[in-house]
């Protein structure tokens, strides 16, 4: 992926109109269809169709991960329940498949509002580093913790690779956090009002209500016979 | 899935300089692959595909687990944002709207009307499509890469516009930075679907036929990728091997 990305950047940057900011190639919506218009010779908004497949495709995909997602969240009863709702004898999703839809024109509405074109990607990226330096955390209990459980992978870096992502991803935090810039306000404050109203519902309602779900409980049951003993041992020696 | 983040948007990320931005893509690149070792030992263990809250439930307790959710769902929905809002700016230079149209929100809940009622069609077969897309998507790439050589001037187009020369100063740096994980975007997200994977020793053996494919197809064209290619072609076989023998698997 890495090669695959600096092949792009190089391919793209070394061929007209380049990285000049004078042909303002860098604010380009699409940045492949100056290439397509080259190669086909036709223009540059017909080559713009051929950056749409990827869109609609990654799109179909996106849908079907964040349902996946709603749906085992629901399931715990982490969120509204209405969300795994089915309907016909096909048993369709389809509040869940509306709410995602739903979300995606609110939050285009909302980054139109904002008006600063990195805010939809830097709100992103903040969340995904405090969801990623999460998991390398719950990596390092995962190791230390159940050691002895059966697996297919092994990391080949084991720990050594914590230090290491933590470092990368603090430094994306530092980007979106501590650079004082106007953007970041906004990203800040959004993503921080929401976790603290996600926090207050949780206080009010999913502390009391959630569960185990068919799926966490089939998955994670041996996990939670070691965790039991892990703390049985724990407490007694 | 995570093609779609390199052919929209990152390229406002070269406003920081053509080095600069490399140096990003390198640096969290690394991220992900750390990101991606990781969760994969814990998927290879405990198969969840309801993304990496469950992960944290079980590791960090019940609250930790369900902030990690409502996190990992506003990272998925606003880049899932990003896609239909380039499918509506396409039909806003077609239609020659300008970005201050009164009838952009309209359009848009328009494509979002759409997008809802073609995965509706789609969501029975959803693996063939998103299978067959992906084969789509990577001709399209190649198609690009390799038919861009013969136009590829480094030193004319790459170079023009370095950090040195000055640029928009640390708002557009800061905004800049966060778009090289366009290319790795999505990455995280395959953990979602590991629960479908049933032999992963057949899809290992399938992607470093894949890479093997690609360094014999490729390096004609390109000589001095061959050092690039073999560097990392060897880097997954050494990685996939040592995993493998460590799991006696």
């Amino acid at each position: 992926m890495i090669v695959l990305a600096c092949w792009m950047i190089v391919t793209v940057s070394s061929q007209y109109p380049g990285t000049s900011p004078k042909l303002a190639s860098v604010r380009e919506y699409f940045p492949l269809s100056y290439g397509y218009s080259n190669i086909f010779h036709i223009t540059y908004r017909q080559a713009m169709i051929l950056n749409m497949l990827p869109c609609l495709f990654t799109a179909w995909a996106m849908i079907y991960i964040i349902s996946s997602q709603l749906e085992a969240m629901a399931s715990s009863r982490l969120l509204p329940e209405i969300l795994n709702h089915r309907v016909g004898e096909s048993e369709i999703p389809v509040l869940r498949y509306a709410f995602i839809c739903t979300m995606g024109f609110l939050i285009s509405l909302y980054v139109s509002a904002v008006k600063t074109y990195g805010t939809q990607s830097q709100t992103a990226f903040m969340a995904g580093c405090f969801v990623y330096l999460s998991m390398f955390y719950c990596y390092v209990v995962f190791k230390w913790r159940y050691s002895h459980m059966e697996r297919t992978f092994r990391n080949p870096l084991s720990y050594f690779s914590v230090p290491i992502g933590v470092f990368v991803y603090m430094l994306g935090l530092y980007f979106v956090l501590v650079d004082d810039v106007s953007p970041n306000r906004a990203v800040t404050l959004f993503y921080f009002s929401y976790m603290l109203f996600m926090t207050f519902y949780y206080f009010l309602y999913v502390e009391t209500h959630q569960k185990f779900s068919e799926s966490e409980a089939k998955v994670f049951f041996k996990a939670y016979i070691i965790k039991s003993t892990f703390f049985l041992h724990f407490c007694f020696f | 899935m995570k093609f779609g983040g390199s052919c929209v948007r990152w390229n406002y990320g070269l406003s920081i300089g053509f080095e600069d931005f490399i140096l990003a893509i390198g640096v969290f690149g690394i991220g992900y692959l750390m990101l991606g070792l990781c969760v994969a030992e814990m998927v290879s263990v405990m198969a969840f595909d309801g993304g990496y809250y469950g992960y944290a439930r079980i590791l960090m307790g019940p609250l930790g687990g369900y902030l990690v959710g409502c996190s990992g769902l506003i990272e998925s929905f606003f880049y899932f944002g990003m896609f239909p809002v380039k499918i509506s700016q396409f039909f806003q230079l077609l239609l020659r709207m300008t970005s201050t149209d009164p009838y952009i929100p309209l359009l848009r809940f328009i494509i979002y009307l759409c997008l809802f009622l073609s995965f509706l069609i789609i969501q029975f077969r959803f693996w063939e499509y998103i299978t067959i897309s992906g084969f789509v998507v990577i001709v399209l790439f190649l198609i690009y890469l390799l038919g861009s050589i013969p136009s590829l001037d480094y030193r004319e187009y790459a170079l023009i516009h370095t950090h040195s020369s000055g640029t928009g100063g640390a708002e557009q740096e800061v905004e800049s930075t966060p778009l090289s994980v366009m290319f790795f975007m999505g990455f995280d997200l395959i953990s979602l679907t590991s629960a479908h994977v049933k032999d992963v020793s057949y899809y290992f053996v399938l992607v470093v036929y894949f890479c093997v494919m690609y360094f014999l197809f490729i390096s004609p064209f390109q000589p001095w990728w061959i050092i690039v290619s073999v560097l990392s072609v060897s880097l997954f076989i050494f990685l996939g091997e040592k995993s493998c023998s460590a799991c006696h698997c």
